[in-house]
């Protein structure tokens, strides 16, 4: 979650004034600042490009000079960046944005019409970047630890990368990228960070990012949906499924730089999980082999961390609600209505940020946990 | 569900196993374990410490090796006969 001011989040729940802008950047320069007339921001945990974007804006005859003229114009999709923002105008006139993503133009249409001429750009976060640069020799990644194999591995495919990451205290071995033509950095990159159990993503503000995956455990509670107390949601859809789910990781280290081969199991051992290993659910493992890691114990990490991510994926809530553009997937929040029996505590995997302030936001997550009915949740 | 599907890349990808044939550009003795320096598919790109296979008893700088890639581990099985 972005961390808003209190007046912002106290703006959102209630009737308020939406501003949103685009700034077209060149590397540290920006260009100019446009009024968005719609289009959304896509944010999902399910590809290796987790923000891209889709705007609109509508130019009259007498703007309408900013319609790419070649490659080297200013919205010509060859390098410049587009930064989106969503904010609220106070009462004073003073205004906050929230950051929405730094994107690389990928598509840039335009139409031209009576109503006047509009530009339509499609882009993705900073990940194309590197995703583009692939790999042209074998790339050498020495045991080090994840951090710093990561940094290493992206700043050899972009050098001005800026990167925040976690201290891990996972070693990885060495292994060696780029062996086959045409395979993606970026993918590389983020396959490297899930399998020992960490989520590797370009931020708000175009940062690359590595944490944990979300604990089921130990989350925090950023937000609250609750029917009746000013709920923000429009609609909810809710599916259970057990058709993808697994209670078991079965981890296998192995390889050259492996001394000897390691094999952990980690289980749904929770009793009150509706696909505890030993219920009426049973054993549905899925196994991961790799030659990453060398110790049991950062094994058992890894596939722990991969479980939680598997075991909540047994129930979807999906819902539309009132804007609120500082929520970010792996976002954990409260979302509770009765109709649909849902009293849950959920981890957003998908937004849709709109940019018009007549829209909604999409959102869809998995839940974490069922809240029962003498339990109260707080934020934080 | 999509969460699925995105793990399930990971199990998917596992099963990446490729040859490729390399030259081999230093023996680094005897040390444990032993590895040999070598350069993948006529790149320039030197790939340092490299296990090879016991029955690979004599790695020789100059050899033309055949080099199994297992995922991203790499190790010279042997040498291609001359």
């Amino acid at each position: 979650m972005y961390p808003a001011s209190g007046e912002f989040k106290t703006a959102i729940l209630s009737d308020h004034i939406v501003v949103s802008k685009a700034e077209v950047w060149n590397q540290d320069s920006k260009l100019l600042t446009l009024n968005v007339d719609s289009g959304k921001v896509t944010v999902s945990v399910n590809s290796g490009v987790r923000r891209t974007c889709q705007v609109t804006l509508v130019t009259d005859r007498t703007t309408a000079n900013l319609v790419p003229d070649s490659g080297f114009d200013t919205l010509a999709p060859f390098g410049n960046e587009l930064r989106l923002f969503r904010g609220v105008k106070f009462a004073d006139g003073s205004i906050e944005y929230v950051p929405l993503g730094v994107f690389v133009m990928t598509d840039v249409a335009i139409s031209d019409s009576n109503d006047g001429v509009s530009i339509s750009i499609t882009g993705e976060d900073r990940s194309l970047i590197i995703s583009r640069a692939k790999w042209t020799a074998p790339y050498q990644m020495v045991s080090g630890t994840l951090e710093a194999s990561l940094t290493a591995m992206l700043q050899n495919r972009w050098v001005d990368v800026q990167t925040a990451f976690v201290t891990t205290n996972v070693t990885v071995n060495q292994v060696v990228w780029g062996t086959e033509s045409n395979s993606d950095p970026w993918q590389d990159s983020v396959y490297l960070a899930q399998l020992v159990g960490y989520d590797l993503y370009f931020d708000v503000l175009g940062v690359a990012v590595l944490r944990p995956f979300p604990s089921l455990d130990a989350s925090t509670v950023v937000a609250k949906y609750h029917e009746g107390e000013g709920t923000l949601i429009t609609s909810l859809d809710r599916n259970m499924s057990s058709k993808e789910t697994y209670n078991g990781v079965i981890y296998t280290v192995e390889g050259s730089q492996v001394a000897t081969p390691i094999r952990v199991e980690v289980w749904d051992e929770d009793t009150t999980s509706p696909t505890y290993r030993y219920g009426v659910f049973g054993d549905a493992p899925t196994f991961i082999t790799t030659n990453l890691l060398s110790t049991e114990a950062e094994a058992i990490k890894a596939a722990t961390a991969l479980l939680d991510t598997y075991r909540g994926a047994q129930e979807s809530i999906n819902w539309d609600s009132i804007v609120d553009p500082t929520l970010d997937v792996n976002d954990v929040v409260y979302v509770k209505t009765n109709g649909s029996k849902t009293d849950r505590l959920v981890i957003i995997d998908e937004l849709d940020i709109p940019m018009s302030p007549l829209a909604s936001m999409g959102a869809k997550a998995r839940t974490v946990r069922i809240i029962d009915a003498n339990q109260t949740v707080e934020l934080g | 569900m999509q969460i699925a599907d995105m793990l399930n890349k990971i199990v998917a990808k596992n099963t990446m196993v490729s040859i490729h044939f390399g030259e081999i550009i230093t023996h680094n003795g005897a040390g444990v374990p032993r590895t040999v320096d070598i350069k993948l598919s006529g790149t320039d790109t030197l790939l340092s410490d490299v296990r090879y296979l016991a029955s690979y008893s004599s790695p020789t700088a100059g050899d033309i090796c055949v080099v199994l890639v297992n995922d991203k581990d790499l190790m010279v099985l042997g040498e291609l006969e001359p």
